[in-house]
């Protein structure tokens, strides 16, 4: 149907080249891909310079607060600078999935897929680029008024964690959909596992509530074994969308057809 | 009803109930003081996690299951009381 | 267990009926997998509390006597005859009564409601003497994970009123979703009953 197809050439970079040309899944394996490059990038800035994760503590004062914007001021902008153009892959990330959820076999399946791009666009807003933003703010001139530097730490840190609310209804989308869908393009035992992701969104709630001991926002309940169960869910993710993409049809190019059927002379040439 | 005296469940919910009871008297019976009792906190536990194996094994059918799953609660049943006791002696 | 004269028009040897009959969880089966990450999560939040315990071993002993002995036997019973009356209406769904499963799945749902409305109101007598989830670091503790759980028994009576539904309908009867059900529901029993002996029992 597409003609003649040249070989795949050996040779990492010609095969890519070719893959890009000639695969017709190309842009859902370009999607994948950049997932776990964008998450790997993410979770080592997020991890070591921008004191995201884990965070800070709750109980700082005035002092301790301007102390730490001015200490970690210049690494902090770095992270952030380098999250703001890594995290523009995200959405490709999330519109993947909903994509993928649009092929499931169930019932009202353009809103669901919506429904969780919509979910996942509002958390990464207030959960990485808010964030970004006031942190960037605050370091960018630590020697502000110190109430000014409070307001925009404990906004940083709040709407990093209650971005949950918003990822939880992605998560929870997701699940049901994959429990729900009939052509099992996910195998029903990973959406179980999902269940334990958006369970875990569920249990940081108490981290506005509290400033110290585990239930805070740095603190083992309401942090550290939510990430932990994150990171292991993202893994299995990561396989789970590989498995995914190879099993779903091609995308339709309406494009692609048309042009090889003027090529082969089943549809009359574009007037001039 | 007489489903619920088929097999060995009825048995194993009274056995459950009886167990219950003796780990309330337990910590019933040392609630006169506000001291910390270690003897009783983990009696208590290991009482749980001795009903929560029947459950496992009983009702939810562990015992007919694969060997991963048998394995597997069991590690839970015995780590669990193990870990807690290292919390509490730490 | 199948009744013989299905079994002997299917044409099945007798351990052939005797492999399908044994309850072959497989570990790949989507529920059984989050029963056991479910148990070690929730394992690592009692382990948490152990530390915690531990460290604040006065203010957790002092907090605890809030608590009332008397409710939480009441909710670890009303929990312990649910999950015996759900392993009933598994061996009725098995032997092909689906009446009886119904009833018994409704007196499970009942004796998980009696379990919510008791510990709802135990938590609101609670609150009126002034113990709330920010008192201490046992409240926390406390109100944080009877929270989490009475979640897990709301989504078990979700899946329980599923189960009802499709007993009640001969086109939909399927025993893997009962056992899945059921394993959920037993999980949250199972679950009660460590966190009774944490928070209620131990000294």
């Amino acid at each position: 149907m597409t003609g003649a197809v040249p070989p795949i050439p050996s040779g990492w970079f010609a095969k890519m080249a070719w893959h890009l040309r000639h695969n017709p899944k190309a842009d859902l394996w370009v999607a994948w891909f950049s997932i776990p490059i964008a998450y790997n990038i993410m979770g080592i800035v997020y991890f070591t310079i921008t004191h995201m994760m884990p965070p800070p503590d709750a109980t700082k004062n005035h002092a301790q607060i301007v102390e730490f914007f001015t200490k970690f001021g210049f690494e902090i902008r770095l992270g952030f600078g380098i999250m703001l153009v890594s995290l523009a892959f995200l959405v490709w990330a999330n519109d993947l999935i909903g994509w993928l959820i649009m092929k499931m076999d169930i019932p009202h399946v353009k809103a669901w897929g919506y429904a969780y791009m919509i979910a996942m666009c509002g958390g990464g807003f207030t959960g990485a680029y808010m964030s970004a933003f006031t942190m960037s703010v605050a370091s960018m001139r630590p020697d502000r008024d110190p109430a000014m530097l409070e307001v925009l730490y404990d906004l940083t840190y709040i709407s990093f964690d209650g971005t949950m609310g918003f990822f939880l209804f992605g998560s929870l989308i997701w699940t049901y959909t994959i429990l729900a869908d009939k052509s099992r393009l996910f195998p029903k035992w990973f959406g179980y596992t999902c269940i334990w992701n958006f369970t875990t969104e569920f249990l940081v709630s108490p981290a506005v509530i509290v400033h110290s001991g585990p239930f805070s926002w740095n603190g083992t309940i309401a942090f550290w074994i939510d990430t932990v169960v994150y990171i292991l869910w993202q893994i299995v993710y990561v396989f789970m969308l590989y498995y995914a993409v190879k099993r779903v049809d091609p995308p339709q190019d309406r494009f692609r057809l048309k042009r090889i059927a003027r090529l082969t002379g089943q549809l009359t040439p574009h007037p001039a | 009803m007489q489903y619920l005296f088929k097999g060995r469940i009825a048995l194993v919910w009274l056995g459950l109930t009886i167990v219950t009871l003796i780990s309330w008297q337990i910590s019933y019976v040392g609630r006169a003081g506000l001291s910390p009792d270690l003897t009783v906190s983990m009696a208590v536990i290991v009482i749980a996690v001795i009903k929560a194996r029947f459950v496992l094994r009983e009702f939810m059918e562990v015992g007919h299951a694969s060997r991963w799953l048998r394995v597997l609660s069991d590690v839970w049943v015995v780590g669990l009381p193990a870990a807690i006791l290292g919390a509490l002696w730490i | 267990m199948a009744s013989p004269d299905i079994a002997a028009s299917l044409g099945l040897t007798a351990q052939e009926i005797d492999k399908a009959e044994r309850h072959e969880a497989n570990l790949v089966d989507g529920i059984w997998i989050f029963i056991v990450g479910d148990l070690f999560i929730f394992a690592s939040y009692f382990v948490t509390y152990a530390l915690w315990r531990n460290w604040e071993h006065g203010i957790f002993l002092a907090a605890q006597q809030h608590l009332s002995l008397g409710f939480g036997l009441f909710n670890t019973m009303a929990l312990l005859v649910s999950s015996w009356t759900l392993a009933a209406a598994l061996k009725a769904m098995r032997a092909g009564d689906f009446d009886a499963a119904g009833w018994l799945t409704l007196a499970t749902m009942g004796f998980g409601l009696v379990f919510v409305v008791s510990k709802i109101t135990e938590w609101s007598v609670e609150v009126s003497h002034g113990f709330v989830f920010t008192s201490n670091m046992f409240s926390q503790f406390y109100f944080w994970t009877t929270g989490v759980h009475i979640l897990h028994v709301f989504f078990g009576l979700l899946a329980l009123f599923r189960l009802y539904l499709e007993v009640k309908d001969p086109a939909c009867r399927n025993l893997a979703t009962a056992e899945s059900a059921a394993a959920f529901w037993h999980m949250v029993d199972l679950l009660w009953l460590v966190i009774f002996a944490l928070m209620y029992l131990m000294r």
